[in-house]
């Protein structure tokens, strides 16, 4: 009796838990698919940071301004016109006066500042919303549908900031009635999909918005339009190109390379690859170790990197060859920076002998010369790391990467790449963001791998200027800083470029980075699929434009 | 009976006690955490990023931070998660059903098929029906989840289009990764199984009872199995470890939710009281069976309730 007993109530337990997740409402046909490739922490834009969460909150919420994703434009969205001031320091946003957010709240300046209130708050510790406003300090009410920020000094980003879902502008009414733990469940927007649930590690639903008529000017209606959209994480990369093969999932981006190269035969199956703004794959190299600490040793390593060995072997000839600090697809991205160091093997050996590398060992591996001075760095950037004393050993160098990003099998490649030139690699990869973070802090790398996105140039900020939290190069130079400061409080475009290009040049001119290639999404979708196109920033979806070619099932 | 609970409740806290101690001292003296991470990627300075800090009583000294920390836990408070906020208690508890399905699911699973294959080795050994359940139990040891996982995706799945890969919410769902995880904690069911059968086999109590002239499947199912249980129960007992990591994987490339998910999440992102939650939960968990097989042990085998009883 009691064995049978146990088996039942057993299977009384996994019947029971099974059917506790067949929740699904009936929502509106045709309804799809769309696998996340990571499953975000948290899922409100204004308080948390991830990228992913974009994905499906970009088309709950509207924003101010939009991005043309062709030209990068700034154009309409709930605000009809704006004005700058001619100091930069104000910006003055006529509203739409024919918004109504998902739960019947009308959009209004009233709605806007309630917003600005709940990011600015430091008690809701928001992770990137709040540093997206730069030095915004207050905002005017002026009358129902005029608002005004105001600024303690220019800040060039900020339309750019404004432009993106972080900024999205969420009904007041529900945020006063869930607090911040809560909201993410219950998240409205005024954009062409409502949220229908949230259920934490299992899926995201959102379903069409039919009172939607305010969208930006390239939101168009398709025929057909996709209605319900579940969301659903697929973190494993072999499982998302099986499951797209399968018709589980409809649409999931990040497809590993060689999958995308395989699926590129397949008739049922259309690859999208999205170039994305912002850095490209990078390794920023420690200035203040040995022997990146030289300048002549750094350009040696740009020179005995063979990048289009690594795009073609890892990449599938997907992605484009990276040559500065910017991806080709960011505002003001230099293009000159593309000529200063091609692969050439014998001009990089040729730069380690002249600064004293010319012994080698049993194994060809380049000896450190006794006597060896390190190039003198410039001042001190944060708590200087010591340069090693290896005079007499083999030269070794200390690589330390994420494990995302096929950064692990680029970092093998460049280690059997650099071995040819005498140089050794010792490659230490890390679990993840926080983990390369305390390498960093201990500095005792010489080249360590990360990047950020994002379309506004004034992303490399964080990572160049000499108090950036993120100068991990530990290169401290006024010039840089000089170019920088500048170009993110310039407001006049083409003068702001200017700056951009000389900030470019000049990391390039220092090598204080080593690019491998500009990141792409490679997203897969169903044929069925229709309007499959994305935002300015790369990785947020026109949820909009998606219909459906129906056929038998 | 009193006094073995009483002893095993005893020990039930004091393994959760150690090993949320431990926990908390190793995450607490790495450096870093989710709420830096975060904050540096959204652009913070390293002044607002300490404010915060202190806000959420990480600034103060550890010993106060671990004496608040345990009376929290004794109240059953597992404190909030740095990043969204949330009660741990309510995150472990949105997660806990898919987990505890497909846990269950899977150990069910991997019941029947290591004693299956146990059993099969242990009687038809070196015959072909003996040497296939070798290799399947070699296989169930040795491969990594991921790599049966993916390929059971690809045949049953992508090919042979007879089961859903990933999702849930029917029991069809859960076939694959269940079926999966079942198999690899199988492997060692059956191996003790094997190893605890043929020992038995052996014993003088089976050869009287062939000279008694018992048929051997009466033989085999009323005196042998029953006696090389108690071995047998107590794997089952230890696989739970196993079982509990193993939901991290199958969870993952299944694209399923649940604790081990939780869990993944939460160590990347340096979310300590979400580890410190799970950590807990995990202690409890397997004292609580390890406790159950202890009284599973004492009804198989009639020896041990007597000894305690002397």
């Amino acid at each position: 009796m009691t064995r049978l007993s146990l088996l039942t109530a057993l299977l009384a337990i996994l019947l029971a838990a099974c059917a506790s997740g067949t929740a699904s409402q009936t929502l509106p046909e045709p309804r799809i698919v769309y696998g996340l490739t990571l499953m975000p922490s948290g899922f409100d834009p204004h308080l948390n940071a991830s990228a992913e969460l974009g994905i499906p909150l970009r088309s709950v919420y509207d924003t101010l301004v939009y991005r043309d994703p062709a030209t990068g434009a700034f154009v309409p969205g709930l605000a009809s016109q704006w004005e700058i001031s001619a100091d930069g320091r104000t910006y003055t946003f006529n509203l739409r006066t024919d918004v109504v957010f998902h739960d019947g709240t009308p959009f209004n300046a009233q709605a806007v500042a309630a917003n600005l209130d709940r990011i600015t708050n430091p008690d809701n510790g928001s992770q990137k919303a709040r540093f997206m406003l730069g030095p915004l300090t207050g905002y005017e009410v002026l009358d129902d549908h005029t608002i005004r920020l105001i600024l303690s000094e220019p800040y060039a980003p900020l339309l750019d900031s404004l432009s993106q879902v972080y900024l999205g502008i969420a009904s007041p009414t529900q945020l006063a009635e869930y607090d911040n733990a809560t909201y993410q469940f219950h998240q409205v927007g005024t954009g062409p999909f409502r949220m229908v649930e949230y259920v934490p590690g299992d899926r995201l639903v959102l379903t069409r918005n039919p009172q939607y008529a305010w969208g930006p000017s390239f939101y168009t209606l398709p025929d057909n339009p996709v209605q319900t959209i579940e969301f659903r994480f697929f973190e494993d990369p072999p499982t998302r190109t099986l499951a797209l093969e399968s018709g589980e999932v409809h649409i999931v981006g990040e497809i590993q390379p060689v999958d995308a190269q395989l699926l590129s035969g397949n008739p049922e199956i259309r690859l999208y690859p999205v170039p994305i703004p912002g850095q490209p794959l990078q390794f920023l190299m420690n200035t203040r170790r040995f022997p990146t600490d030289s300048l002549t040793v750094r350009q040696a390593l740009i020179l005995a990197t063979n990048r289009a060995a690594i795009a073609e072997t890892i990449f599938q000839r997907f992605s484009p060859i990276a040559y500065g600090p910017l991806t080709a697809v960011t505002d003001d991205y230099y293009p000159q920076v593309a000529d200063t160091y091609p692969y050439d093997i014998a001009q990089a050996q040729a730069l380690l002998s002249a600064v004293g590398f010319t012994e080698r060992n049993a194994e060809g591996i380049l000896m450190v010369p006794t006597g060896l001075q390190s190039a003198p760095t410039q001042v001190a950037a944060g708590t200087a790391t010591p340069t090693a004393s290896s005079a007499g050993l083999p030269l070794k160098l200390t690589m330390v990467i994420p494990p995302w990003g096929q950064i692990p099998q680029v970092a093998q490649l460049i280690q059997s790449q650099w071995r040819q030139v005498g140089i050794d690699v010792e490659i230490r990869q890390v679990a993840g963001l926080g983990q390369l973070r305390e390498a960093a802090a201990e500095g005792t790398y010489n080249l360590i791998a990360l990047n950020f996105f994002g379309r506004d140039a004034s992303l490399l900020e964080q990572f160049f200027l000499s108090d950036g939290a993120l100068n991990w190069t530990r290169y401290s130079d006024v010039e840089l800083d000089t170019y920088l400061r500048d170009a993110g409080r310039e407001t006049d475009p083409a003068r702001r470029s200017a700056f951009y290009a000389a900030a470019q040049t000049r990391i390039m001119e220092q090598a204080l980075i080593l690019p491998i290639r500009d990141y792409v999404n490679l997203n897969g979708a169903t044929a069925r699929l229709t309007g499959v196109a994305f935002d300015a920033q790369g990785w947020f979806p026109l949820l909009h434009n998606f219909g459906w070619i129906a056929g038998e099932d | 009976m009193w006094r073995f609970m009483r002893d095993r409740l005893l020990t039930t806290l004091l393994t959760v006690w150690g090993a949320s101690t431990l926990a908390f001292l190793v995450l607490r003296l790495l450096p870093g955490d989710a709420i830096t991470n975060q904050m540096l990627q959204g652009g913070a300075s390293p002044a607002t990023i300490a404010a915060r800090r202190a806000a959420m009583g990480l600034e103060s000294p550890l010993p106060i931070q671990y004496v608040r920390f345990l009376l929290d836990l004794i109240r059953g408070d597992l404190g909030y998660s740095y990043l969204t906020q949330q009660p741990v208690n309510a995150l472990i508890g949105e997660q806990l059903g898919a987990t505890i399905s497909l846990a269950s699911a899977a150990l069910f699973i991997a019941i029947i098929l290591g004693l299956a294959l146990g059993m099969i080795e242990a009687l038809y050994w070196p015959r072909w029906p003996g040497q296939i359940a070798s290799a399947l139990n070699v296989l169930a040891l040795a491969a990594p989840i991921y790599w049966t996982g993916t390929l059971a995706i690809y045949v049953f799945s992508t090919q042979l289009s007879l089961l859903p890969a990933t999702g849930s919410g029917s029991p069809i769902h859960l076939l694959l990764p269940a079926g999966v995880l079942g198999f690899h904690v199988a492997g060692s069911i059956a191996r003790v199984t094997r190893t605890s059968l043929r020992r038995i086999q052996e014993a003088p109590f089976v050869r009287t009872a062939y000279a008694k002239g018992l048929r051997s499947s009466q033989i085999l199912f009323s005196h042998v199995l029953r006696a090389s249980f108690p071995p047998i129960l107590s794997i089952i007992a230890l696989q739970t470890g196993f079982l509990l990591g193993g939901t991290v994987i199958t969870e993952m490339i299944f694209v399923r939710q649940g604790i081990g998910q939780l869990l993944q999440h939460a160590v990347i992102d340096q979310d300590y009281p979400v580890v410190l939650g799970v950590v807990v939960l995990a202690a409890i968990t397997y004292s609580v069976v390890n406790t159950l097989a202890d009284i599973g042990h004492g009804l198989l085998d009639p020896r041990l309730r007597l000894a305690e009883e002397s």
